[in-house]
């Protein structure tokens, strides 16, 4: 009988937890099912603006009207636009 | 979302500096359970768009993305490891206004958290002062954001910052 028990306890622990062979999901990643997206602000006004320096994507336009996006090899650095402008970020994908 | 930022791009490109950073696709055609969000319809009229593994891949994707939104302003692409979603906490979408030294100024977070109108309220406050933050605005809660817990502390700073020049 509590061998019984156990058999039950553990297999709804089992169930209970991660399902076997999927990974964990990670902090930044969207949530499981059934559970909230961590909506946070990392950033608060006055705090300094993480630097970064990425690749600049331009688009060309070929003679017969195809067009192509070409990274730029020269990233462009947050903390060399300090002095000129302010700067306006929208991060986003297509999606 | 993308018409609004870009006449919010055409009414101040030459005070302001603008970029779309494109970071990983939130939808994707494949998404995977429990990294991506739900995955994309293309039969209900979602791109159809596979979630970038290579900066070549995604230099494709950013480029279907301005062509599809007819999106004209400068664009940056975040590399795969996503070092600098990660800073910004921009995932799915966040906005930044940052001042003319650097600072933060207005950051909105969230699905369809672009908000080109409070964006461009952050903006003529920066541009009537000389591209300075000159404090956050009341705002309308109390609730302060809360600072990652990985976050390090401004007292946790290792090395003394060079003394600075005393005021005249």
């Amino acid at each position: 009988m509590a061998a019984a028990i156990a058999a039950i306890l553990a297999v709804a622990l089992v169930v209970a937890g991660t399902p076997a062979g999927e990974r964990p999901a990670r902090p930044e990643a969207a949530p499981a099912p059934g559970q909230r997206l961590d909506m946070r602000p990392v950033l608060a006004p006055g705090q300094m603006a993480p630097d970064f320096g990425l690749a600049r994507l331009t688009l060309e336009t070929d003679k017969s009207g195809n067009v192509t996006g070409k990274i730029a090899t020269e990233k462009v650095k947050l903390s060399s636009l300090r002095g000129q402008k302010p700067v306006c970020l929208f991060f986003s994908s297509y999606t | 979302m993308a018409p609004a930022i870009e006449t919010l791009y055409a009414a101040y490109k030459d005070k302001v500096q603008f970029f779309l950073v494109y970071v990983r696709e939130a939808h994707p055609v494949d998404a995977r359970p429990g990294v991506d969000g739900r995955p994309g319809n293309p039969a209900r009229g979602d791109p159809n768009i596979r979630q970038p593994r290579t900066m070549d891949e995604r230099s494709r994707a950013a480029t279907e993305c301005l062509k599809g939104l007819k999106l004209t302003l400068p664009c940056l692409i975040d590399n795969i490891e996503g070092t600098t979603e990660k800073a910004y906490g921009a995932w799915p979408a966040v906005t930044t206004v940052v001042d003319i030294d650097g600072k933060v100024c207005f950051y909105s977070r969230g699905p369809g958290g672009a908000k080109p109108k409070e964006a461009e309220t952050a903006l003529k406050q920066l541009l009537a002062n000389d591209g300075k933050f000159a404090g956050a605005a009341p705002a309308p809660s109390a609730e302060k954001p809360s600072p990652r817990s990985d976050a390090p502390l401004p007292s946790a700073e290792p090395k003394a910052a060079p003394a600075e020049k005393a005021p005249r």
